[in-house]
């Protein structure tokens, strides 16, 4: 494989950010659901949504917005702003939540692995600091974005959950096999 | 007669030269987007704040609706919603929490410089006089944060009381630039 440029949806601006980058995944051949659901979502034409409105849904921007703000947050803070914007789902997979849109992440330190964050059962030194959720862990620098779906039951769809893990092995191998290249020096998220 | 579909959007999945965020292309395309930007960071920050203040000081859905006297469907479309509720309502909120919110505003575009009414700048002023000045529980060396010497810091919020600088209190300007900047702390720096 060779070195990727993931799209980058939001970087550090300031030195105390807590995140360096909010990246689009990217799989082996290439193609990158994150960036589809983004760039669908923002011009309203995001069709996995069964209330689309086309041919450009007011709904879907303002939510595009307000997910962003929310994402953003995280890359700043390094928890969510509340308890009910992010969720975990599965092995280190995570999912952000605005109204009926869902988006999985999960975090890595940018060199082809990752550690499966789980959910933190009792604070001792895993959390990020001033974060009022004791459950949400200490994420390495890179939070990388994955599958999209709309919300239809009381649980993530399963075969979205692995569909996340899937892209997640296909992601950090782009890492591994161009060492270096997700070295992220200050400024060059 | 067949039916001709739109050729699917393309989507560039390189990082634009000068390495701009989406979001950061998305706010420099217009100024409508910026604004809708703004707006949804401002929303989240409401939010966040209010969700802070409650674990703070474990003030629960439950405690928030008996303080609000409103029903729990109300308060959680408040607390877990997308913070687009009327300003008024988050006064309300905040009040219910012990707290007056307060605006402040931050430059993004040059020429620009923060803002705030004087109620609010002195609402920051008394409480950073007062963590400094009021009643001792314990001290550190404050070295790390620039300054030489030691400060002493109160013990609960409580204790506070109005204080006056003391005579050899100094006032040190600040250069616009460095306002800006987060500073990069060099552990033992004294200033």
């Amino acid at each position: 494989m060779t070195k990727v440029d993931r799209r980058v949806i939001w970087r550090r601006r300031h030195a105390d950010d807590y995140h360096d980058a909010i990246e689009c995944a990217v799989r082996a051949d290439g193609s990158s659901p994150a960036v589809e659901f983004w760039v669908t979502l923002q011009h309203g034409n995001w069709r996995e949504d069964p209330r689309h409105k086309p041919p450009r849904d007011p709904d879907q921007i303002y939510d595009w917005e307000q997910l962003w703000a929310k994402i953003a947050y995280v890359g700043r803070e390094g928890c969510p702003p509340t308890g009910e914007s992010v969720n975990h789902l599965d092995d280190g997979i995570w999912e952000f939540k605005h109204a009926d849109r869902r988006l999985s992440f999960w975090d890595t330190p940018g060199d082809g692995t990752y550690v499966a964050k789980e959910k933190v059962d009792r604070r001792v030194s895993e959390g990020p600091e001033n974060c009022p959720f004791l459950w949400y862990p200490k994420m390495d620098r890179v939070l990388r974005l994955g599958c999209a779906w709309p919300k239809e039951g009381r649980l993530a769809p399963p075969e979205r959950i692995e569909e996340a893990k899937a892209i997640r092995e296909e992601d950090c191998a782009h890492d591994r096999d161009a060492p270096g290249t997700a070295e992220l020096e200050p400024g060059d998220a | 007669m067949t039916e001709t579909h739109p050729e699917p959007q393309s989507l560039n999945l390189a990082t634009p030269e000068g390495g701009l965020s989406l979001i950061e292309e998305y706010e420099l395309s217009s100024p409508d987007a910026a604004q809708g930007i703004a707006g949804a960071n401002l929303a989240v920050e409401v939010v966040a704040l209010l969700a802070r203040a409650m674990a703070q000081y474990e003030v629960s859905q439950k405690n928030l609706c008996d303080i609000l006297n409103l029903s729990p469907g109300a308060v959680n479309q408040v607390v877990n919603g997308d913070g687009n509720v009327r300003v008024a309502t988050i006064g309300k909120y905040f009040r219910a929490l012990g707290f007056q919110p307060r605006l402040v505003l931050e430059p993004v575009e040059a020429g620009r410089s923060a803002m705030a009414t004087r109620a609010t700048c002195q609402a920051i002023q008394n409480d950073f006089m007062a963590m400094i000045y009021a009643p001792v529980s314990w001290s550190e060396p404050w070295a790390p944060l620039g300054f030489s010497g030691t400060l002493e810091f109160r013990s609960e919020v409580d204790e506070l009381a109005p204080h006056e600088a003391p005579p050899d209190w100094i006032d040190v300007p600040v250069p616009f630039e460095n306002r800006t900047q987060n500073p990069v702390l060099v552990e033992g720096q004294t200033g």
